[in-house]
Parts: C-alpha cells; structure tokens; sequence
C-alpha cells in the first residue's frame, strides 16, 4: 500500500478522505427541504443526513454531532423545522467549535419551503467555492479508520467475502490502521473466542456480555438477525450466519469495546456494540444495514468494507462504502454494483489471500480520493433511528501500557 | 475444489456438510465425493449446504470445521441440508420462508 496520500486536514487533529457539505434535518418535517437544498449539488458531494424523530434522544444528538464533525464533512447546514425537540442551539455549537462553517435555517422563521430552500442554497453554493480552499495534508495507514458490515449474506459469505476481510483487517491493523467490526447479534455462538482475543481479561469479559445482550436482545424481539433471503442463500442456522459474519473481524487481539460516537484513540480492533443498554424499548437494534453504517461512521470510519452475498446495492452517506460480493454468480447478475468479485475464492480463481490483498490496494485508492461503485451510482443512503446506550467502562478501552497511571 | 461435475467445495476436511458453489437444478445429477452421483431433489442456490456423508438424527451438522447446530432427522449423502433437518444450539428460528429479498 501506498505510504501516503492526500488529505483534508481538520482541526481536531483527524484527516478526512472526502470534503463534503452535510445537509442535516432536525425532525422528519425539515427532511423535504433538506433534500431540495442539496439536490442540485449531489455530484459535489454535498448529502442529506438527519433525525426523523421529534421526541428529545441523547443518542440522536450524539450521532448528529460525531457525523456532523467527522473528517470527511468540511461544513454543515442544519435544517431545524422550529418546534422539534433536539437541540439545535447545542448542536450547532459543537459544530462551531470544531471549526467547521455551519449555518442553522429554522423553517419556521424563515417564512416557509421555497425561501428557506433559496436561502440554503445560497449558502451551500458559498461553502462549495470555499470548500475547495480547503486546507491539504497528507494522510498515511496509521491514521485510517475502516469499519466492516456484512448485508445480504448468503452461504458463500462466510466462506469468501468475510474471511476475506477479515485477512484484509489483519494486515491493516499490522500497518497501523484502526478497524471496527460490530454486529454482535451475529457472533452468537462466538463469544468463547472473541472473549480470548481480548487483550485483557477484563475487556474479555465486556466482550462475551456484549454477545449475551444481543442474544437476550433478539429473544426478547422474537427475531435474530436472520432474514428470509438468508435462508434461500443457504443459512440455516444463527450460528452458521455467525460463524461467517465473525469472520470478518481477522484473528488479531481486540483493543477495546465501543458504543456509537465513541472514537478509538489508537490504532488496532475494535468491536462496536451496536446493541442498546437497558430494558428493550426501542425496537429492532438496527433497523436495517445503513443505520449499523452510520455508527461505524460515527466513531470515526473514514471507509467501510460491506461484504455481501445475496447483492446489496447500497452506499452511505459521508463515507465511502467498498462493495466485496462474496457469491460469483450474484457477481455475475450485479458486477456494476460490486466492487470486488470474492466469489472467484469458490471457483478456484483466486484465494482468501490474493482478495485480501486486492480489498487493502482499493482500500488505499478510495483513501486516495477514487471512487467507489456505490459512489459513482449516486447511493449515499443514510437512516438514524432512536436508542440508548450507557457510557463504556473502563474495562471496556484498556489503558496501553506506556500510557498507565495517566488516566 | 470445485469442478464441473462437483458443484461444490468441502471446506474443512471435517466436515460432514459441502457447500453449492453454483445453483442446482431439481432432478440434476452430480458426482458425489465419494461412491454413486447425488441427485437434487429441489432448485437450489450457491451456498446451500448438501449432506457429504450420511448424518445421524442429533448428530452435529459441521461446517468450517465448527458445529452449525444438529440433524434433526438422519440425513442421506447428498441431501439438502437446511432448516428442514437441522436446529439451531442457540435461537430456534421463526420458520422462514425463503425468497430472497430483505436479507440482512
């Protein structure tokens, strides 16, 4: 992999790989005016992102605030209707002081659809000229953060996508880059070997709990992430989806545990628990694939390896999602859609290996500024739903050792 | 590996399941690892598990060298294996109907 490429460089001590406008809604209500203020502007990276819920949601407003901030967005419009309930004023605050330009449009005060939309228009437009004053640096490996998802899975997933990945984590943990796996709904049946890989006892302990809350999670909904596609690719089981959903996360120790907007301060894996704490009152953990994207994303993913067997088309918004197809003859179907052919594992074309090491090459040319397929279709889906999280403990994110005793 | 006239890959030597690697037809005829050919019973798609040898009621279905959960009826060389004859260790599913859109 390439030392280093360009980058945009933030206040806080991050690098971004894009420098794009965040458009984000406060309340559902706002949510048709921010689409048509940052419609014309799609190709120039300008994207939606918001909260559809009008009740207030401490989580809500965390996510709104690390995806607002993070290193890929260069400025932010909040689009308030007036009357919702998150706090426009904190927000927006939080923008500030991270040294973005942002602008808040209330509905409500600014007479209506059409001049509210005119007026963040305009602003959009001034932020592009200035967007490209940007300020460069260069970025290397240690710096990146890379989170993985699986969506679509089939039985060929376990097999040639995931351990893929999983190899392609391995090495970029080796060259100092953080990587993020989640999903703990799916390592039911894992939890004895994600708990040994923790690199210390008390962390093991976080880690196995936070399978078993995702188990008592799915018992309570009466559904595990399983879905009828799943089956007609060849999944029978739970554990069978885990045992190749967990293999996405490589071999290597386990440096911490993480709940959404919580950033990794240092390099290595890490699994995100994507699963709310307490009693279960929000519904389904994750409603669908994007919402688990946002939360990579949240704690700081610059890109996102979505391994898939069944053909999921999806993107996200503020980083790039690399599509890796784990079922040659979905590859076959959707080539346009994919951005790596993993199924060629099955058909004895190439090896867990040689696609890992593809995934780590695009891997640096998507940091590089290059495209992905999902980018280049337009898709830069984005949803964020209700939930609750406790604080991590400090089990949860051990102190490295030179770092002992400084708190 | 997987060849033209074997769909399909054992991916641990231990294992007592193989995997699909293309689809199968109902009535098609493929080798099977060892002794006379298989036939498919129904349409099925890569990925799908077939029974490599016979599987005893109870026994562990294994897959990648680890259990997927146990036959819950004696399993022929060469039979689907799926949510039919094999049971989840952890979390009975709702049955499922397979058709292959919203999976997650």
């Amino acid at each position: 992999m390439p030392i280093e490429w360009p980058a945009y460089a933030r206040a806080d001590g991050r690098k971004g790989i894009r420098n794009q406008i965040a458009v984000a809604y406060l309340v559902e209500c706002a949510h048709h005016v921010a689409r048509e203020i940052a419609a014309p502007y799609g190709e120039r990276g300008v994207q939606v992102i918001g909260f559809p819920g009008c009740y207030p949601n401490d989580y809500a407003l965390r996510m709104l605030s690390r995806l607002c901030t993070h290193p890929n967005v260069g400025g932010v419009l909040l689009v308030s209707l007036g009357c919702e309930s998150l706090p426009r004023e904190e927000l927006h605050a939080r923008i500030a002081e991270s040294g973005r330009p942002v602008e808040t449009l209330v509905i409500q005060d600014r007479g209506g659809t059409r001049s509210t939309v005119a007026a963040g228009r305009g602003w959009v437009e001034r932020q592009l000229a200035e967007l490209d004053e940007a300020e460069r640096t260069t970025m290397s490996i240690n710096e990146l953060v890379v989170g993985t998802i699986c969506g679509g899975s089939d039985g060929t997933s376990g097999v040639t996508a995931n351990p893929a990945v999983g190899r392609a984590f391995d090495a970029l943990v080796a060259d100092g880059a953080t990587c993020i796996f989640e999903e703990t709904v799916e390592m039911i049946g894992c939890e004895d070997d994600l708990a040994k890989r923790a690199i210390t006892p008390e962390l093991g302990v976080e880690l196995r709990e936070s399978v078993l809350k995702a188990e008592r999670y799915s018992v309570a909904m009466g559904y595990p992430s399983f879905a009828a596609g799943n089956a007609t690719g060849g999944l029978t089981t739970i554990e069978e989806k885990s045992l190749g959903a967990y293999s996405k996360s490589g071999r290597g120790p386990v440096q911490g545990l993480i709940k959404p907007g919580d950033i990794p301060d240092r390099s290595g894996l890490y699994l995100l628990d994507v699963v709310p704490d307490g009693d279960v009152r929000w519904g389904f953990p994750n409603i669908n694939d994007n919402a688990e994207i946002a939360e990579l994303i949240s704690c700081g993913a610059h890109l996102i390896l979505f391994t898939t067997g069944r053909g999921s088309v999806v993107g996200s918004a503020i980083a790039p999602v690399i599509k890796v197809c784990a079922n040659p003859e979905t590859y076959a179907r959707m080539s346009e859609d994919m951005d790596i052919d993993a199924g060629r594992i099955l058909l004895g074309n190439s090896t867990l290996e040689g696609v890992a090491e593809e995934i780590c090459g695009l891997v640096a040319t998507v940091a590089s500024g290059s495209p992905t397929v999902s980018e280049s279709l337009g898709h830069r889906e984005f949803v964020l739903g209700y939930k609750s999280f406790e604080p991590i403990g400090p089990a949860c994110h051990p102190a490295p050792l030179a770092m002992a005793g400084s708190g | 590996m997987a060849d033209a006239t074997r769909p399909y890959v054992r991916l641990d030597p231990g294992d007592n399941v193989v995997v699909l690697v293309r689809h199968v037809e109902s009535g098609d005829r493929v080798a099977g690892l060892a002794g006379g050919p298989w036939t498919m019973a129904a349409h099925l798609e890569a990925g799908n598990k077939l029974a490599a040898v016979p599987i005893a009621i109870g026994e562990r279905v294994i897959k990648l060298g680890v259990p997927i959960g146990r036959a819950t009826q004696a399993i022929e060389p060469g039979a689907h294996v799926h949510t039919h004859n094999l049971r989840s260790d952890y979390i009975q599913l709702e049955p499922t109907e397979p058709h292959g859109t919203n999976a997650h």
